[in-house]
């Protein structure tokens, strides 16, 4: 039989009464809370019995005061085997005792009120000052102007929105604190011992949020290695309009155009995006984008995204059907000067915005060609 | 509502400066000088020792005089006996309104 298991260990600390009530459990079974990391909980094996397990937070105290305390406790029948590392609250002291005869570990539950009552306060701050963080980048998301949801999905992978979600999921627990810390300062005010509640329905939930911590923070450095998120796009048989194709016909030259932007990016959402954009000599601006998307329905969602945001301002847009059999849509929309042409083939979308007057037949009809292939 | 610390001890309280009148004692003999003393009606555990004790050095109300290897011996200050005895007069005048209400009944 092995003398040693591991666990994961218990996410919050403000639940004591459940956490205790799971090393009883524990305990009963043989097992003793040897070491507490920030992720697992490490158990070694004993005689299997009933133990009252207690938990305490740490204060700040010279290493000759814990130990007279540690051997005082132990005199008493209190034997501490482990400290859970609190993280970003305080640490916690876990204190087994298997003689029935031993006074409790707290008797007094004024005293007991004043040792929680710093860690309670710097935890209750710790809490909303997180939830306030969560909730001004919140805000600055929103009022910032940024890139439509659908782009900000197609670009920045699962990283990101893993990175989000588990943003989320830190506010999820923040909330879940300030109820415990609410709940726990009522029981310390009218002196009762921690309720235990369900704690098996307690750690599932603990155990899920720090896998899923972990999946959040694992994946993208797994993922950099990954076939799926390291793929080079391949942008060659993606539609391309170049300027010196849309300046024939103008009193434009092609050589008065300058690259001023170019992406080119694969994602797992997205296969191959590309994009460029050029700058001419009197400000005018070429931009030319084709994405090739993982499933059809995003790049029908990407095509109505881009066909709304030329049409956002409410300004008078002209519209004209393209009708060629390479698309499954097509339009080009007019404004004042600025135009898009926008195309979409299947998973691929192709847009070409200018804001200067220019024939597009052959852009379109190059597009059509590309799309074909 | 917890009940205001300090001013109203608790009867764990009251025998820790009780325990420290006479004389100093490190934790052991204090825990052992209130089981004596109240004949194991008041239990005194480990944790609520040491809290008390923190907290009675965080006021001002007993001072660690010595330490010998891990032991650590505390004796009562002129603060700690003056809250003594404010509490004892507490309890001197509660139990003298029980007496006089039972004398009626």
């Amino acid at each position: 039989m092995k003398d040693r298991k591991r666990t994961l260990r218990p996410l919050e600390l403000w639940n004591p009464g459940t956490i205790e009530k799971w090393l009883e459990d524990e305990a009963a079974r043989g097992w003793r809370l040897e070491d507490c990391g920030r992720v697992l909980a490490t158990f070694r094996a004993m005689e299997p019995g009933i133990y009252r397990v207690r938990l305490r937070p740490q204060r700040p105290e010279t290493p000759e005061a814990r130990r007279e305390r540690g051997e005082t406790c132990r005199e008493m029948g209190w034997d501490c085997t482990a400290v859970i590392t609190g993280g970003d609250d305080y640490d916690c002291e876990v204190f087994y005792c298997g003689d029935p005869s031993a006074p409790e570990l707290d008797t007094d539950p004024v005293a007991r009120s004043w040792a929680w009552e710093k860690p309670l306060r710097r935890s209750w701050r710790t809490a909303w000052a997180v939830l306030g963080l969560l909730l001004a980048a919140l805000l600055l998301k929103a009022v910032l102007p940024g890139r439509p949801a659908l782009d900000f999905l197609l670009n920045e992978n699962l990283s990101r929105l893993l990175w989000l979600s588990a943003l989320c999921l830190l506010g999820v627990v923040m909330l879940r604190r300030l109820r415990y810390l609410r709940q726990m300062r009522r029981q310390l005010a009218a002196g009762l011992v921690p309720d235990p509640g369900n704690w098996r329905r307690d750690r599932r939930w603990q155990q899920m949020v720090v896998v899923l911590f972990l999946v959040c923070w694992m994946l993208p450095l797994i993922g950099g290695m990954l076939p799926l998120w390291r793929a080079e796009p391949d942008v060659t048989s993606l539609p391309f309009t170049a300027p010196m194709d849309l300046v024939e016909g103008t009193d434009r030259s092609y050589w008065e155009f300058e690259t001023d932007h170019y992406v080119c990016r694969s994602t797992s959402l997205a296969p191959a995006r590309f994009g460029i954009q050029y700058r001419g000599q009197q400000g005018e601006c070429v931009r030319n984008a084709a994405d090739r998307l993982r499933f059809e329905f995003l790049a029908k969602a990407l095509y109505r995204e881009r066909e709304k945001s030329f049409r956002e301002d409410d300004r008078p847009t002209i519209e004209t059907a393209v009708e060629n059999a390479a698309f499954d849509q097509a339009v080009v929309l007019r404004s004042g000067e600025e135009r898009l042409f926008l195309a979409r083939s299947g998973k691929v979308v192709y847009a070409l915005w200018l804001d200067f007057p220019a024939d597009l037949t052959d852009s379109i009809a190059a597009a059509a060609a590309a799309m074909r292939e | 509502m917890a009940r205001e610390p300090l001013k109203v001890l608790t009867e764990s309280m009251f025998y820790v400066l009780l325990s420290l009148l006479r004389r100093e004692r490190c934790g052991t003999e204090i825990v052992q000088f209130v089981d004596d003393t109240t004949a194991g009606r008041v239990p005194l555990g480990p944790g609520t020792l040491y809290t008390i004790l923190a907290k009675f050095q965080e006021e001002g109300l007993i001072r660690e005089t010595a330490v010998e290897g891990w032991k650590r011996t505390y004796a009562i200050t002129d603060r700690g006996r003056a809250l003594f005895r404010q509490e004892l007069s507490r309890l001197k005048l509660c139990v003298a309104d029980g007496d006089r209400e039972e004398d009626r009944v």
